[in-house]
């Protein structure tokens, strides 16, 4: 027995009526973060003559640049359920063999190396966490340490300084007064959009995290998507790589130390679930932008470092309670 | 809605408590021009009398100073940051002793650019290329040939010599032992050991013991600096081998004195630290008002120093007053 | 039906070709599995066979071994003995890929649905279309519409909203969208009716006629054995991992012919006389309200006595009891225990006043599965087991062993929550409850996804409690059950009670007629926002 067109209507009319409602609870993270932003944005530039100068934003973008791109390949592989700690190691490798490679073979030839390394990385962290069954917490804690090894020995412990002028010259360089690593950054978040919303591997990114065995038992090769997962994780490491190495013009073989820590705190800032299956690449570049502005308007403001190690510590935990509370909202459940 | 004024009170409350705490920590916009000083270290005995002296010069001279610290030599990427942020904060000079020079050329020339003059403060150069506009040192090679001839003053008779050379990587380290090495060569002093560390007193000192286990016959330790001499002084020290395993090392400090008189440091290349940071502000006061300048390069005389003229020598372009902190 | 999306393999010409290969012969065969695990011989010599366009049920007790079978047969598991032939042809599966390639698409009980997709994303998952690498979520979403309407619920489900939104019932149906999108030859069903409202139900049972007609075939395990009887073609008997009986469905006498081949043993009576000694009332709700789920809720429960909740699924019960427990929040209203009015803001503070809730869906919100079955019935009353301040690991032991031999729980205690069957399971949530003291125990879907001799015994328990001086409210979907328990019983409908019938006035059709009463009534009279 089919229900009768009324209830149909009454059921529309829920939906409309709470549609600002469920807009915000669908959207409220989304949204919530970008505002902040811009309050913070506000703030600042009434506290310090120069925040709002073309060439602070320069400098803002250019710090940002590293971070954002280390932080969008962190989002694939926290989108698995998983999670990449081997980040940083794999700057501070990619700047060593990039530098090696590039003083002795040529620009071209250095990129290719250093994003063929931090994918190749990526690929070892994902036949770890697949085929040897490591939790990834483990796995790339432990790569981390490997891989740190690794840049230290074939540097042996001091910088590779060599870098080609052409290379590092691009950390200044400006395309229509956008500084080329914010382009690079930009470029590397349109991949990720594209890649996440509309390739069968991106849907089946959100599939594998958010029910494994669903995916798994739709004939989805959940080995294959993580470590697709892992390798993108490592090839943007080693794009953030080159950005940092352009601008200490040298391969460093500590680069990156607070890259972990960092790119999992934009990710979670920007909303993506640590739990994984749920949150957009776009809120992870507002995340980057709430780091990078923050601690760029407590430099302007003369705030020790240390300080600054606090408010920023402070400022995650308060946006993301914040975010708690427009999820915790959506209670009770349908029956 | 019951959550929504929830949430709303929530991020209200935060927003104010987070505005009163940043405007408590923003200082106040102030008329006295400023200088921007990038290092990477604050602390230590190295560069805590520089920026003493920096910062007592500059305020006899009317210059408001701002002290970024890098936190270490490895955060080269942050020390180049915040050399960014103080051009862009339009400082009247930036006064920097790089972690590495090859990472700052693009950013001195954009200080250049901005028409900041760019001192270099207890390094002779800015960065590899880029040239500073001025820079008050010592020669770290002419530190490292001091050091030589004090090895040859311990060790008249030869001997070995175990290094704790510096952190890794930095060129002021790395030059002095060179130029120890070089005047070295040939002679029936032997370096047995040779190891960098991170600037930091607590891995000197277990360096140093690490060392003294490994080669219990040494004869000398050697310290790129201060804080290792200290260090290698205390590991000394504790496996009771004052005197017997003879100290060297560059930079006169608190700590260092005080091992000094306790016998367990022997031979220290003292330089000048306070004079380097009065002397590097003095210079960018000069550019700044448009007065020629004497010389682009100051080399800071150095004190040799063992326990025979440590009371008879003058400190105060040594140490900065006791507890002084930057 | 049209669909298209991965056809699979060349069986799927099945759709048109059911008078080709002849009603008689066999499309699916099992041949003599056999499957064990550690510890337990789950699948012993069972051979079975599925025709083109039929509706093949598989019944037995759980433990019987149908998850096993269900699980070979979905390509998840390998059988240590047997073969599988495809009309004829021996195969060896080599994942749940493979198994789907080759035409046998599985919905499983436990709903996999990935909570942040968009059903579209869900129904078409590993399957997805759009250029090699790409993702056509247009192509996606106007075919999910397609089927959805198949499905009958275009009104309730959108196809891109997010998957997590929907009820237990929706993510169903979505599951078996799923299927067919795939144009399945074959498709075996694990309960598939379990959370569906006898209305749902009843549209899937009518889509697998049409679906049948069109030459698919089915696998069909449900417990639900008058489904079976109605729907099935023949029907197979396991009992202990073995083969009992296959036969016509035609041939079976009732289902009580059925139950006896599942047990091994006639059973009489699958509910006992209800218990007589009623006390005062012990709990009263009046005027319980929160704006969109549920609206002016007042009922009473007197002590020994079992109140039953009827309707349809989304009438709003399950909401009503969580908030009486606390675990969600009541916008008006009161709650008197006893007499004496209580505020419950939390789960604890029900507890605290002796009242215990047993949710629909106890394996996600009632146990914790990969603690013991001894730590879950102590964990909600934890100092009852303590020495000293800390917990006591023999006080554990006994307190559970206790509990467990009142409610002849079968299992091993110290083994995880997660390995007991579905009746051990509720037991063990009802030593929970009880071991708190309760005194008024709400049951949500007691007996979901049990089986029948499992069934028998909780009704049995839920006497003996009763009998002992507790308070039962039952919500429940099956009416039998209902109807063979309760005292009295409340319909819901729309979010509001509508009806309270009192044993001598029983009657099937009155009861729905409450259930349905949403539907039927003038806009004005639904609480806006209570789904029907």
């Amino acid at each position: 027995m089919n229900a009768p067109e009324r209830t149909t209507t009454a059921v529309r009319d829920e939906d409309s009526r709470s549609k600002p409602l469920a807009f915000l609870q669908r959207y409220g993270r989304e949204v919530g973060l970008p505002v902040i932003v811009v309050a913070m944005m506000v703030f600042f530039s009434l506290n310090s003559a120069v925040f709002l100068s073309a060439s602070n934003f320069r400098n803002i973008g250019v710090s940002a640049a590293a971070l954002a791109a280390v932080s969008f390949g962190q989002t694939f592989a926290i989108l698995t359920a998983g999670l990449d700690l081997s980040v940083g190691a794999i700057v501070a490798l990619v700047s060593i063999v990039g530098a090696l490679v590039m003083r002795d073979h040529g620009v071209a030839a250095g990129v290719m190396a250093a994003l063929l390394t931090g994918a190749a990385v990526g690929l070892v962290n994902g036949v770890v966490v697949t085929r040897l069954k490591v939790f990834p917490f483990i796995a790339t804690l432990a790569m981390m340490s490997i891989v740190s090894g690794l840049a230290l020995s074939l540097s042996g412990g001091v910088a590779v300084t060599g870098v080609p002028d052409d290379f590092s010259s691009m950390a200044y360089a400006r395309v229509s007064g956008i500084p080329i690593p914010v382009l690079i950054a930009v470029a590397v978040l349109a991949i990720c959009i594209v890649v996440l919303r509309f390739t069968k591997l991106g849907r089946r990114i959100y599939a594998v995290g958010g029910n494994e065995e669903a995916a798994r038992l739709s004939g989805i090769s959940i080995d294959a998507v993580k470590m697709a997962a892992y390798v993108l994780s490592g090839f943007c490491a080693a794009v953030g790589s080159l950005i940092l190495t352009a601008r200490v013009a040298s391969g460093q073989p500590s680069l990156g130390v607070t890259l972990p820590l960092e790119s999992v705190a934009a990710v979670v800032l920007g909303g993506v679930s640590l739990f994984g299956g749920r949150g957009s690449v776009v809120g992870v570049a507002f995340g980057v932008l709430f780091i990078s502005i923050l601690s760029n308007g407590l430099n302007l403001l003369n705030v020790p470092s240390y300080t600054q190690m606090m408010v920023i510590g402070g400022a995650l935990i308060l946006a993301v309670s914040l975010d708690q509370t427009f999820i915790g909202s959506r209670f009770g459940k349908r029956s | 809605m019951l959550w929504q004024s929830r949430v709303f009170k929530k991020a209200g409350l935060a927003a104010l408590v987070a505005a009163a705490g940043l405007a408590a920590l923003a200082t106040s916009a102030s008329a006295a021009d400023k200088i921007g000083v990038t290092v990477p270290n604050i602390k230590g005995p190295w560069f805590t009398p520089v920026l003493f002296g920096i910062s007592d010069e500059a305020k006899k001279l009317g210059y408001e100073v701002t002290i970024q610290d890098a936190g270490g030599y490895a955060n080269v990427d942050k020390q180049v940051s915040q050399f960014s942020n103080l051009v862009v904060q339009k400082v009247k000079a930036i006064l920097i002793d790089p972690a590495n020079p090859a990472s700052f050329n693009g950013a001195v020339r954009e200080a250049q650019a901005e028409k900041i003059p760019v001192i270099g403060a207890g390094s002779p150069i800015a960065a590899s290329v880029a040239k500073a506009d001025a820079a008050a040192s010592s020669s770290h090679c002419n530190i490292g040939h001091e050091l030589a001839k004090g090895a040859k003053v311990l060790l008249p008779n030869g001997g070995s010599v175990a290094v704790l050379a510096g952190p890794p990587g930095a060129f002021w380290a790395s030059d002095r032992l060179r130029c120890f090495k070089e005047d070295l060569a040939g002679s029936n002093i032997k370096i047995v050991a040779e190891q960098t560390s991170e600037q930091d007193p607590a891995i000197a000192l277990s360096l140093a013991n690490d060392l003294l286990q490994r080669f219990p016959q040494v004869d000398v330790l050697y310290g790129a600096d201060d804080t290792y001499g200290v260090g290698a002084a205390r590991g000394v020290q504790g496996a009771q081998k004052c005197g017997k395993v003879k100290v060297l090392f560059a930079v006169l400090g608190e700590a260092a004195e005080e091992m000094m008189r306790a016998g367990c440091a022997d031979y220290v290349v003292a330089q000048q630290p306070v004079t380097i940071g009065r002397t590097a502000v003095q210079m960018a006061d000069a550019i700044i008002k448009g007065k020629p300048l004497a010389s682009r390069n100051v080399e800071v005389p150095l004190i040799p120093v063992t326990k025979a003229n440590l009371n008879s020598i003058d400190k105060s372009g040594m140490q900065a007053p006791k507890g002084w902190i930057p | 039906m049209q669909g298209s999306g991965t056809s699979t393999a060349a069986l799927s010409g099945a759709n048109s070709v059911s008078s080709a290969f002849g009603r008689e012969a066999s499309f699916i065969a099992l041949k003599n599995l056999a499957k064990t695990y550690p510890g337990v011989r789950a699948l012993r010599d069972v051979s079975l066979d599925i025709r083109r366009g039929e509706v093949h049920a598989l019944v037995g007790e759980n433990g019987a071994g149908k998850s096993t079978l269900i699980r070979i047969l979905s390509g998840d598991a390998r059988p240590d003995a047997g073969s599988i032939e495809i009309d004829g042809a021996p195969v060896v599966f080599d994942g749940p890929r493979d198994a789907r390639r080759r035409g046998i698409v599985t919905i499983f009980q436990e709903l996999m649905i990935a909570p942040d997709l968009s059903v579209a994303e869900n129904i078409f998952l590993g399957n997805e279309p759009g250029a090699p690498m790409l993702f056509s979520r247009g192509r996606a979403e106007r075919k999910a519409a397609e089927v959805l309407a198949t499905l009958g619920i275009t009104s309730q489900v959108d196809p891109s909203e997010r998957a997590g939104n929907l009820s237990t019932a929706q993510r169903q149906l979505i599951e078996i969208a799923r299927a067919l999108v795939l144009n399945a030859p074959v498709i075996v069903m694990d309960e598939p009716t379990a959370a569906l409202s006898e209305n749902e139900a009843a549209a899937l049972r009518r889509l697998i006629v049409r679906l049948r007609a069109q030459g698919t075939s089915f696998l069909y395990v449900s417990h639900r054995l008058d489904e079976v009887m109605e729907l099935a073609d023949r029907i197979t008997v396991l009992r202990g991992g073995e083969h009992v009986a296959t036969m016509p469905a035609s041939a079976v006498s009732g289902t009580s012919e059925l139950i006896g081949l599942m047990v091994g043993r006639p059973i009489s009576e699958l509910f006992p006389p209800l218990n007589d000694r009623i006390g005062e009332v012990v709990l009263e709700v009046s005027g319980l309200s929160r704006p969109g789920v549920f609206e002016d809720i007042s009922f009473h429960v007197r002590a020994g006595e079992v109140v039953g909740f009827a309707g349809l699924v989304g009438a709003g019960r399950t909401e009503v009891m969580r908030a009486i427990f606390g675990a969600d929040p009541i916008q008006a209203g009161e709650i008197r225990r006893n007499g004496k009015a209580v505020a419950i803001r939390a789960p604890r503070d029900a507890i605290a006043h002796g009242i215990a809730y047993l949710p629909e869906d106890r394996k996600d919100q009632g146990l914790v599965l990969t603690m013991s079955g001894a730590e879950n019935i102590v964990m909600a009353s934890l100092e009852k087991s303590c020495v000293a301040g800390f917990v006591s690991a023999a006080k554990v032991a006994r307190t559970a062993q206790t509990i467990s031999a009142q409610l002849r729980f079968r299992g091993q205690l110290d083994a995880p929550a997660g390995f007991a069957s579905g009746g051990n399971q509720q037991k063990l949530v009802i030593g929970k409850s009880i071991l708190t003291g309760a005194k008024v125990l709400i049951f949500d879907e007691p007996t979901r996804g049990i089986d029948v001799g499992a069934k028998a015994e909780i009704y049995r328990l839920i006497h003996r409690l009763a009998a002992d001086g507790a308070a039962i409210v039952m919500v429940s979907s099956e009416l039998p059950e209902l109807l063979g328990t309760c005292h009295r019983i409340y319909a819901m409908s729309g979010g509001r009670i509508r009806d309270e019938l009192s044993r001598d006035e029983f009657d099937e059709k009155r009861i729905l007629a409450g259930a349905f009463a949403a539907h039927v009534s003038q806009p004005a009279d639904v609480v806006p926002g209570a789904r029907p």
